[in-house]
């Protein structure tokens, strides 16, 4: 229990409250817990918010009108204990302590099938790329080793994935076979299960690859940027002509036929691209598919393949309005299938609290077709050091020592950021594309990301309170990444 | 481990070099007549002893494959050829032949993906076919442990080595004892509250005892029961502790609870203001008294619902069980001796220290009749 | 009572955190993940508030409360964290001494 006299202040680094038409929300950053507060907690807080702090005594005087003291004294005490009210001189933000990461249960590899692909996106990040003739196909010893490693670091799990990826991993479809039917015999004997999945561009797809990825379960992925005008600007062919026709067609040709598991779309927004509600309605309304994950490109400004910097905040602002669209469709007991959206509600309804921006490096490796061990797939063929390889084995050192650094927030923004145990410094790549440097904050979002967690928040109260039943038929509990 | 077995066939001067002990009280005894009492009982790491009571000397001792640590509670098939015991800290059910020691039955509880514990939980049917057990389940999964809904388990006595669950009911939690019916139909379940259930469907038939209790005057008792010990009578007896109102005051009381497995009769009575703990207890033959052990050795008289004499121990022991004639009292549990104590007198009779010394613990002390 | 009212799950036991003292009470005990579930503070202190009616010696119970979690405080977790704590010490009075401390895996 706090002392009578000790001056108490308001800790913003710990507490961020969100206010929503219908109430106010309360953000515990340490936990992401996220509360309702009424209009003597409010009042309580604004008065903690003048440097100085206040004294219990205080307190309990300027409110002793409207709010008995004794109502006042506990809530205090429970602020105190929840380290948002602090002695005023002695804020500090409340951060994980530092954890040493020594093991690597790898959950998910990747594996880079083939360097090459029939398509020239414009934005497309793959350093290595080149044309599939000139591409560097993965062999299937290397492939096989890859499956190896997983299933000796996965040995804990019961269930383990296999990614495929590229260029374009169409373009090596009798290696992604064979590493299939290899890792399934290799899966079994040793009684574990594996789920396969594919991001593709669809220009490659015939029935009979359907009829076999439907068969294996694989989670499909189609790399897809919405109707044909906003489509054609980026995707293009090695000879430079637009893609949609033929991508329109392959997928609707997948839709009717998949039933395994639910296929989605991934949009690239590249410059120019910022109609997020025209893609999202071509995208899932007319064409069917079951979500919509959208990834805008900020890696370099400069770049006329990139959003600028206006362009970027119009793509949070139609994130906004689609979410609100997501919200009443909540509301409805039906999920819009924006896929951004989803996550952040995810996030918030298991308190997901993030020390690290993504599994890379703890629960997923990326294999090249030399058998090299990398952060992720997008850093396949860049510069980035490798972390072991196939044969050798996972560098724990160099890997943890990245980890490591990663996870240690001293001295950056991130130390004292409201969402940083939900956005945890952002995405290695996207840093290391932008400022050459994969630990470097993702700055250039932060407060884009932060207006879209106060937002999420408000989606979230609000769905919570007129819908709660949404999350648990909605939202699939996911384990967070060990 | 094999199952290898450990032949000990002692008499008195191989008994002394193998580092027995007999406290010299009282005339030396007769070689066991057959169809004496045998005593069960088992030591870390891994033993199972089987004494002769008459000549207070091990008659066999068998070590347990895969006990790993320890062997906790003990039941006897009701041909009295098998032991079945809970072993590697709670995850298995092993059997093992009382005559050649090889292991007959085993019942791995836990598989990779799930651990299981069976907190001292075992019964074998009045039939023999069949052994009974209680499952707590725990989901390990790659990053958190689901913990799932305890569960009556049944095995088939038949079933050998891998044996596998042949069927299972849900369960309460908080059980800590089963025991079967001599009826072959119900067991009951003991724990937090007494329970008696079906066997062959798992249906409960009635809820009682202790949660329900309700003797005016009395506040709900508390029980620590892990001993499944009903032989010879068929009853079960437990110390049971209470307190009991009088006005604004309150008196810490032990009370005896006696459970007729045949007839289904429960009852309390309160024999003394809480003086000395009373881990388990034994009634007689011919059922005039209970005897309770801890630290002290208790006689309480059955029929005038009071304390009849009280002796102190060496040490604390945890298991009591008594001779077929009623004459002599067993104690066993915690360090690795087996005391021999006059059941009249309370008198020790004689001590045997266990081959190896290694401590009972939490074992179970079975009597059984000679062959 | 909380002004805070809870949104999500984890602000649910948040609160139960704060009100029971940082106890986070999810399911009863019985479900033995490890010893740090139960706790039975029979050992130091015996009901009567000496120690005469504890377990005499000490080492007449070491291995009966020790094996099914009885101490989790005071004893090494060998239910399921460290089951070899005893392995070579079979009798409590006589190799207590042998008995160490446990120390975490690297």
């Amino acid at each position: 229990m706090p002392t009578m006299h000790e001056r108490l202040e308001w800790n913003p680094w710990n507490g961020h409250l969100v206010h929503a038409d219908a109430g106010d929300y309360l953000l515990h950053v340490p936990t992401t817990a996220v509360f309702g507060v009424d209009a003597m907690a409010l009042e309580v807080i604004g008065l903690c918010r003048t440097q100085g702090g206040r004294s219990v005594d205080d307190l309990t005087d300027a409110l002793a009108a409207r709010f008995e003291p004794s109502r006042v004294r506990e809530f205090v005490a429970e602020l105190r204990t929840l380290e948002l009210l602090q002695p005023s001189g002695s804020l500090r933000p409340i951060n994980p302590a530092a954890v040493k990461v020594a093991s690597y249960p790898l959950s998910t590899l990747v594996l880079n099938v083939n360097t090459g692909c029939n398509l020239s996106c414009t934005y497309c990040y793959k350093e290595d790329l080149s044309k599939p003739a000139d591409g560097r196909k993965m062999d299937f010893v290397t492939a096989a080793r890859s499956v190896d490693l997983l299933l000796k670091t996965g040995a804990a799990r019961d269930r383990l994935n296999v990614v495929f990826f590229g260029g374009e991993p169409l373009t090596n479809v009798p290696l992604i076979q064979q590493v299939t039917a290899y890792a399934q015999a290799e899966a079994n004997r040793v009684g574990k299960a594996v789920d396969f999945s594919l991001t593709t561009n669809a220009t490659l797809l015939t029935p009979a690859l359907v009829e076999y990825f439907d068969a294996h379960r694989f989670g499909i992925s189609i790399s897809m940027d919405g109707p044909k005008a906003l489509h054609d600007r980026h995707r293009k062919s090695v000879g430079g002509r637009g893609t949609y026709e033929v991508v329109a067609r392959k997928v609707r040709m997948l839709l009717e036929r998949y039933r395994s598991r639910p296929v989605g779309a991934r949009v690239t927004l590249g410059g120019g691209n910022v109609a997020v509600e025209a893609i999202h309605e071509h995208l899932r309304g007319e064409l069917g598919f079951h979500e919509v994950g959208y990834a805008p490109v900020t890696s370099g400004a400069d770049d006329a393949h990139a959003l600028s910097d206006a362009e970027l905040a119009e793509v949070h602002r139609a994130f906004e309005r689609l979410g609100e669209d997501y919200r009443r469709a909540a509301l409805r007991d039906e999920n819009n299938g924006f896929s951004n959206m989803h996550q952040l509600m995810t996030d918030l309804h298991q308190g997901r609290r993030k020390s690290l921006p993504c599994g890379a490096g703890v629960g997923l490796l990326a294999v090249d077709g030399e058998g090299d061990l990398n952060l992720c797939h997008r850093f396949t063929g860049s510069d980035m050091p490798r972390f072991g390889s196939v044969t050798a084995g996972i560098d724990g050192e160099r890997l943890g020592a990245f980890l490591g650094k990663a996870l240690d927030r001293e001295g950056t923004h991130c130390e004292t950021c409201r969402i940083r145990n939900l956005c945890a410094g952002g995405c290695y790549h996207e840093s290391y594309a932008r400022f050459g440097d994969a630990h470097h904050r993702t700055y250039h979002y932060c407060d884009l990301l932060r207006r879209w967690v106060d937002f999420g928040v408000r989606v979230y109260g609000d769905i919570q309170s007129r819908n709660p039943s949404f999350f648990s038929r909605h939202l699939e509990p996911r384990s967070i990444p060990a | 481990m094999t199952s290898a077995m450990i032949f000990l066939r002692l008499g008195p001067r191989a008994a002394a070099a193998t580092g027995i002990l007999l406290a010299a009280v009282g005339l030396a005894r007769a070689a066991a007549a057959p169809g004496g009492d045998l005593l069960v009982t088992a030591a870390k790491p891994d033993r199972l002893f089987i004494i002769d009571a008459a000549t207070r000397s091990v008659r066999a001792e068998h070590r347990v494959p895969g006990a790993d640590g320890g062997i906790s509670t003990i039941v006897i098939s009701p041909d009295q050829r098998t032991a079945y015991a809970l072993v590697d800290r709670m995850e298995r059910i092993v059997g093992i032949d009382l005559g050649t020691g090889r292991e007959v039955f085993r019942a791995d509880l836990s598989s990779a993906a799930e651990r299981v514990k069976d907190f001292f939980a075992l019964a074998v049917t009045p039939d023999g076919k069949e052994l009974l057990a209680y499952e707590l389940p725990t989901l390990l999964k790659a990053s958190e442990y689901v913990v799932e809904e305890p569960r009556f388990v049944v095995f088939s006595t038949a079933a050998g080595l891998g044996a596998k669950v042949l069927r299972s009911f849900p369960a309460p939690r908080r059980i800590h004892m089963l025991l079967t019916r001599p009826n072959g139909r119900s067991f009951y379940a003991l724990g937090f509250d007494l329970y008696e259930y079906d066997l062959k469907s798992g249906k409960l038939l009635g809820t009682r005892g202790i949660q329900q209790w309700q003797i005016p005057d009395h506040v709900q008792p508390d029980l620590l029961a892990f001993w499944p010990v009903t032989e010879p009578t068929g009853i079960f007896t437990s110390p049971i502790y209470t307190e009991v109102k009088k006005g604004a005051e309150s008196t810490p009381t032990t009370s005896l609870m006696s459970l007729d497995l045949k007839s289904g009769d429960l009852s309390y009575f309160d024999f003394e203001p809480l003086s000395a703990l009373i881990f388990s207890t034994i009634l007689s033959p011919d059922r005039t008294h209970a005897y309770g052990v801890y630290t002290t050795l208790t006689s309480v008289d059955m029929v005038g619902h009071r304390l009849a004499k009280r002796v102190p121990l060496d040490h604390t022991f945890y298991d009591v069980n008594v001779s077929s004639d009623g004459r002599e009292i067993y104690l066993a549990g915690t360090n690795c001796d087996v005391g021999f104590y006059d059941s009249t007198s309370l008198e020790k009779k004689a001590i045997l220290k266990l081959p190896g010394c290694g401590d009972q613990a939490l074992s179970t002390l079975r009597v059984i009749h000679g062959r | 009572m909380s002004e805070l009212k809870p949104t999500n799950r984890k602000a649910e036991l948040l609160l139960e955190a704060v009100a029971e003292g940082h106890v986070a009470e999810v399911l009863a005990m019985e479900t033995v993940a490890g010893c740090a579930t139960t706790f039975d503070p029979g050992w130091e202190v015996d009901p009567f508030g000496g120690v005469a009616s504890l377990c005499q010696p000490m080492e007449a119970d070491l291995y009966g409360c020790s094996d099914p979690c009885w101490w989790p405080a005071q004893v090494p977790d060998t239910m399921t964290t460290y089951p070899n704590w005893d392995a070579g010490k079979p009798s409590a009075p006589a190799d207590w001494r042998e008995l160490d401390a446990v120390y975490p895996k690297k």
